[in-house]
């Protein structure tokens, strides 16, 4: 430890050197592999850094920012939500077969599918708290389930929506800033949003405590199931919220949407900060983690690897977080 | 807020609820037979070619694959774990073999033996990264399965592997009494895997591990190395099936599309078959019916002419209601 004096012991005690406390910031962490990336990606190709580019990794990863970042929450409050691709799936589904088949309007139609993965979330969190199945299983059976239902309602049927939301498609139109679409940008004010509530409000302080010590945060008067449900809620509404966003800006609707989802959500999340434990977590670390997969998904692309064989970049990266994850668990210092 | 539940007396349908619930922790395997023939029966009332001898040879021919790597996973769930990589274990076997014999010029024999090589090899890292590194076993076996299905397909560029010579089918192609090897095969397996269980102390051990790691480890069982195995074995029966998909269906070559969704069949077979997510507990007998009454379900919706797309939700459906069996299960005989 540094040097210390004889007068204020508790001050010397926890005082680190500069370095060393910088490096327990998960998200600086995040942030340095961002850039470390994207730079190794532009090296081997220029087209890296067009504005095009850009423009298309600030989309695609909207969808998926959008549902790591419900994802972040829950995680913080110590559960995980495996079926977030197929929460994903239906929501578009939901939406898609009520404006394709029966001519509902754009608005009804998200409520409805809206209204639909809140179901799922709320039997998500029926399952682990009054079943008391630990989420890493329950929500893994409803994701099998959850997909089987899309499917089935689709009846396998590739709707084609891009005419009938012309509202939605607004969203993912460039905006004069930088001609990034607006839902990007309402995102990222979305993450601003939530890291700040997180880290300043008592709403985030009640998260943190439910999810880092269930029995301190019941003994002190929270209502942790009320808590936890509504973080499912929202995690499947963020989700299902994605979903219809792929759809939007894909003007199509089957049964693949979120297909593989699962595994960039929970990567994301990791990578962030959270923790597949509970209690810890980083909203805006989801944010970074999205920034870093989105990069290393458009370097692929760019360099022509086949979604297929991306396959293994995602399981190796998977892995990779987990193994960071355990690793800080393991050196955390209180 | 509520009082806990051990504080308030049982209903009268809490006590029925109980009644179940013991019987099922006690003959799992009966309840299931029972399952078998009221499902089998109600999709025999839609339809009576559900009974025919060629139905029932077909759901036995497609349940001999996910129920062969089920006698691994039985084995692997008792000790505690779980694998989510079995179905592109199967495709990188496959695909694996396959590229030997055509392009490498392996004879079959050679090809096979190197195959499964690979597939005890993912086992281990499986293996290794869940109980050594201590990376939960479901993204562990997630991140590897795609990792596995990733690699077959940049193996094949996504397209089948053929022409592959004949000697390949060989195996394939027996079909004693009208039903696949793979069968036969996959009843020999749960044979040895059930006596293994119950006579031997390596079954002893699987309990053990999975019942309390703690106490095991107390008593000097190595429940790293009884884990590890459990994940290579599991891993050898899948890269078992995928070649065995690839010699059995006339001119399937090797194709990285095999397994695809295996898992969910396997996992929820598995499960009604009375092994328990919580470890401890499970029979090779159990997850042989829980399969052929997963294999059976899927098959009835079909003939039953219901939407074939309501397989997957009701697989998934079962999944969770066996799921939630064996939580209510554990928490009675904990309280």
């Amino acid at each position: 430890m540094a040097s210390s004096t004889t007068t204020t012991a508790p001050e010397a005690v926890y005082r680190q050197s500069l370095g060393r406390r910088l490096l327990s910031i998960p998200e600086l962490g995040v942030a340095v592999a961002v850039i470390v990336f994207f730079a190794g990606f532009y090296i081997a190709d220029k087209a890296m850094a067009e504005q095009a580019n850009f423009v298309r990794m600030a989309t695609q990863g909207s969808m998926i920012g959008l549902a790591a970042f419900g994802m972040s929450f829950l995680m913080i409050s110590g559960e995980i939500d495996l079926s977030s691709g197929s929460t994903a799936a239906l929501g578009a589904t939901v939406a898609g077969l009520l404006l394709y088949n029966h001519g509902w309007p754009e608005l009804a139609s998200y409520g409805a599918a809206l209204g639909a993965v809140a179901v799922v979330g709320l039997v998500n969190s029926f399952i682990v708290l009054k079943i008391r199945m630990p989420s890493f299983f329950a929500t893994l059976g409803m994701s099998f389930a959850v997909q089987g239902l899309a499917v089935w309602l689709l009846q396998g049927q590739w709707l084609y929506v891009g005419d009938l939301i012309p509202g939605l498609t607004k969203v993912v139109q460039p905006s004069p800033i930088f001609d990034l679409p607006w839902v990007f940008l309402v995102l990222v004010a979305l993450y601003v949003i939530g890291d700040i509530l997180m880290r300043t409000s008592k709403l985030g302080a009640t998260i943190t405590s439910v999810g880092g010590n269930r029995q301190a945060a019941e003994i002190v008067g929270i209502n942790v199931p009320l808590v936890k449900t509504l973080c499912f809620v929202f995690t499947s509404v963020c989700c299902g919220m994605a979903g219809i966003l792929v759809m939007a800006y894909a003007g199509t609707t089957d049964w693949s949407i979120g297909d593989g989802w699962l595994l960039w959500v929970i990567a994301i999340a990791i990578i962030g900060g959270g923790s597949l434990r509970g209690g810890v977590g980083s909203v805006m670390g989801a944010l970074l983690g999205t920034a870093l997969i989105q990069v290393i998904r458009m370097g692929l692309a760019n360099a022509r690897v086949q979604t297929n064989a991306q396959g293994i970049v995602i399981g190796v990266i998977l892995i990779g977080a987990a193994i960071l994850d355990v690793i800080r668990r393991k050196s955390a210092q209180y | 807020m509520e009082l806990s539940g051990k504080d308030r007396q049982p209903t009268a349908l809490g006590q029925g609820l109980n009644r179940i619930l013991q019987a099922l922790a006690a003959r799992q395997e009966a309840v299931i037979i029972l399952l078998i023939v009221v499902v089998g029966a109600f999709f025999y009332s839609r339809n009576t070619a559900m009974l025919d001898g060629a139905t029932v040879r077909s759901i036995l021919r497609t349940m001999a694959f996910p129920g062969l790597i089920s006698m691994g996973m039985v084995q692997l769930m008792i000790a505690g774990e779980i694998d989510l990589s079995t179905g592109a274990v199967m495709s990188l076997a496959a695909v694996f073999a396959a590229k030997l014999i055509r392009d490498v010029g392996l004879s079959v024999p050679e090809s096979v033996l190197c195959a499964m090589g690979v597939s005890l090899l993912v086992g281990l890292a499986n293996g290794l990264l869940t109980v050594k590194v201590g990376i939960p076993a479901v993204i562990t076996t997630i991140g590897m399965s795609f990792i596995a299905r990733g690699i077959s397909y940049s193996f094949t560029n996504g397209l089948p592997i053929y022409p592959l010579p004949p000697e390949v089918a060989i195996i394939g192609s027996w079909k004693p009494l009208g039903i696949s090897f793979t069968f036969f095969l996959m009843l020999g397996v749960m044979v040895v895997v059930e006596l293994l269980l119950n006579r031997t102390r390596w079954g002893a051990m699987l309990f053990a591990t999975g019942g309390n790691k703690l106490a095991a480890q107390v008593c000097g069982i190595n429940t790293d190395r009884v884990k590890i195995i459990c994940f290579m074995a599991t891993s050898l029966l899948a890269g078992m099936a995928g070649m065995l998909t690839m010699s059995q269906l006339p001119m399937t070559p090797g194709d990285p599309i095999i397994g695809k969704n295996l898992e969910l069949d396997i996992l929820a077979g598995v499960i009604v078959g009375g092994v328990s997510f919580y470890g401890g507990r499970g029979s090779a007998i159990g997850s042989f019916l829980g399969v052929a009454f997963i294999q059976l379900v899927r098959s009835g919706v079909v003939i039953a002419r219901f939407s074939s797309y309501l397989q997957v939700p009701v697989v998934g459906v079962l999944l969770v209601l066996a799921a939630v069996v064996d939580v209510l299960r554990h928490r009675r005989s904990e309280a």
